[in-house]
């Protein structure tokens, strides 16, 4: 076996392992997803309510409620009604509530 | 009708078709032809097909037909400019992708890295990758540089490449520091808050030249974007300008350096001959080029996927200057310049001056050898430059020149301000509520009522017992007492409280020291 015919039969070996790697990995991305997410909420809990992490944090879910929103195309109507119910907060909102709570 | 229809006709009608169409796509290498190439057979036509590639194709036609065998010796070279490009190629599909969810503002940089890490499927690889091959880019051009240094490749027609080179690598430097303060957390801001107030110590244009950099007097929106847009356009236009250039005078006018021995005829003919026998690029340098490429992939996703993740801290806050702030490690050389003396000495003319030396060693280097052995003068100044950047860089480090009170210093090690810290990678379970004193409660037995005990807050508390020990001897803490509270704060949420008390020696005054730690039950690492 020549080393061109060498290198050829292990790259493909290679990429084939590679991806099988990042397939496997791709199953648990959901899973590392939401523990990240889980995991960033208790460390703005931990360094508490005048974090910049914490405003971030809110700031960051208001937005992705916000996204959830939009994609649903509710009218104006159904999200002052939402808000009236306590479904969607302002982060001023948010944060006091979180005060109330530690 | 039918039956005049030949079948081996047609076939070999349907083969020519194939052929042309394959012929259009590989700029000129038929089916025989590429056949013979994964077999590692010699060409099939002439003239030789695979060298017509290289004045059809608009990839190939940059690239040299062949490259003497002696310059393709591992050893020679440690393909580090390979693998500095190949970097350069993953930070810039990587820095694609991730520029699609960044977002350049103090109010959204982080949120987007969390953002990216929380809801974008592989987004933390991709952020591990980026990052890694940064440090990788860095590393690979700084050894490149080295490596020609010592080998004398920078010699002769190679002057002007090593110019280039001396470019490269300081836009690898600004390109990885700009990238620096993207994702605006802690570790980011206060790494760049110091590497740009290295340019406040420029004489007349100092303050200019940090306004230029920062935007306002101190990092902010301005300065943000300034970096944003710099590392994703100013620098990287600059990298492609220069790596055509210095790739051009490598590939089209003077090749790679031979090792020394061959260039300066130092060997038999034979292996004069043997050495300067051509690799034509394809097949043999370009299989190798793409099997390095492969391994290089490889190694990047085991290392991103099981090993390594990007590090991201709290986020920036300007109001709170974490103990232990240091420049990104490459800086960590001016800033060890900068312990030693005058800012404006050590931090601005010394290094002009080092900078301006790397641009002119072909110039001052006049002697014609390459050998390793007939340049004594050059090696040793390389390796003693290494030595001296390498020391340089320690004293760079907190570690060094930076008096920190024991109290202080144990604390910190032991329940750092950003990052974990063997405190924080107590396992949840293991913090029992409860006062646990230095030097009067047992440091093995401390969890009776667990099944299993709580081993690592054992080994953190004797770690505690034993520094708090040694700065009591050595006199920095006298008479001190320490002391470990662990809290049930709220549900799923403890308070650990480390406390030292001493008597000042000057003043014989009480002094306490102590940190509130809290830890979720959530948190990263449980």
């Amino acid at each position: 076996m020549t080393r061109l015919q060498l290198e050829i039969a292990l790259g493909t070996i290679i990429v084939v392992v590679s991806t099988i790697i990042l397939i496997l990995f791709g199953f648990s991305e959901n899973r590392r997803m939401a523990r990240f997410e889980e995991a960033q909420q208790a460390h703005a809990i931990e360094v508490g309510w005048r974090s910049p992490s914490l405003l971030a944090l809110y700031r960051w879910q208001v937005a992705k409620v916000r996204a959830v929103l939009d994609s649903e195309n509710l009218d104006p109507e159904d999200i002052a009604a939402a808000r009236k119910r306590g479904a969607l907060k302002t982060p001023e909102e948010q944060i006091a509530e979180e005060l109330t709570r530690i | 009708m039918i039956k005049s229809l030949n079948f081996q006709d047609l076939r070999q009608k349907a083969m020519e078709a194939i052929d042309n169409r394959v012929r259009i796509i590989t700029a000129g290498l038929g089916l025989q032809e590429l056949r013979a190439l994964m077999r590692g057979d010699p060409p099939t036509e002439r003239p030789n097909p695979r060298y017509k590639v290289h004045t059809t194709s608009f990839l190939f036609h940059i690239r040299p037909r062949y490259y003497q065998r002696a310059s393709t010796i591992f050893a020679h070279t440690f393909h580090l400019g390979f693998f500095t490009a190949f970097f350069f190629f993953v930070e810039t599909f990587t820095g694609l992708i991730l520029m699609v969810y960044y977002v350049p503002s103090p109010e959204g940089a982080y949120a987007s890295i969390l953002e990216l890490m929380s809801n974008v499927p592989y987004g933390q690889m991709l952020r591990d990758m980026h990052r890694l091959g940064a440090e990788a880019m860095v590393i690979f051009s700084a050894l490149h540089m080295l490596r020609t240094y010592l080998t004398g490749s920078y010699k002769g027609d190679r002057t002007f490449t090593w110019l280039t080179g001396v470019g490269l690598l300081g836009i690898t430097l600004f390109l990885s520091f700009s990238g620096y303060l993207l994702p605006w957390d802690q570790l980011a801001y206060w790494a760049v808050t110091i590497g740009t107030s290295m340019a406040e110590a420029a004489p007349m244009v100092g303050n200019e030249l940090n306004l230029l950099l920062r935007g306002a007097p101190d990092i902010g929106a301005g300065g943000l974007l300034r970096f944003y847009l710099g590392h994703v356009i100013l620098l990287p236009l600059a990298a492609i300008l220069l790596i055509s250039v210095h790739y051009y005078k490598v590939a089209r006018e003077h090749s790679i350096s031979l090792p020394a021995r061959f260039e300066e005829g130092n060997v038999s003919k034979d292996e004069e001959k043997d050495a300067k026998q051509r690799i034509d690029i394809i097949p043999d340098l370009l299989t190798h080029e793409i099997f390095l490429t492969v391994l290089g992939i490889f190694f990047l996703v085991i290392a991103t996927a099981y090993f390594y993740h990007a590090p991201l801290e709290t986020h920036a806050n300007p109001q709170q200057t974490p103990l232990d702030t240091k420049a990104p490690w490459y800086f960590w050389w001016l800033q060890g310049m900068l312990k030693l003396g005058d800012k404006t000495l050590m931090g601005i003319i010394i290094p002009t001056i080092i900078v301006g030396l790397l641009v002119a060693v072909p110039y001052i280097d006049r002697n014609p050898h390459r050998s390793f052995f007939k340049r004594p003068i050059a090696v040793s100044l390389g390796i003693l430059g290494v030595l001296v950047l390498v020391v340089l860089s320690y004293m760079g480090t907190p570690e060094y020149g930076i008096a920190t009170p024991a109290a202080t210093r144990i604390l910190q090690d032991l329940a750092p301000e950003e990052g974990t810290g063997p405190l924080r990678a107590i396992p949840y379970d293991q913090l029992q509520q409860g006062v646990y004193e230095v030097n009067v409660t047992e440091a093995n037995n401390l969890c009776p009522g667990l099944d299993f005990g709580c081993p690592e807050l054992e080994a953190v508390f004797a770690e505690y017992g034993e520094r708090v020990n040694e700065a009591m001897e050595d006199g920095r803490l006298p008479d001190a007492q320490a002391v470990l509270l662990i809290e049930e704060w709220q549900a799923g949420l403890k308070k650990i409280t480390p406390r030292i008390v001493w008597s000042d020696p000057d003043t014989g005054e009480t002094k306490t020291y102590e940190r509130h730690i809290f830890l979720h039950q959530n948190r990263v690492g449980e």
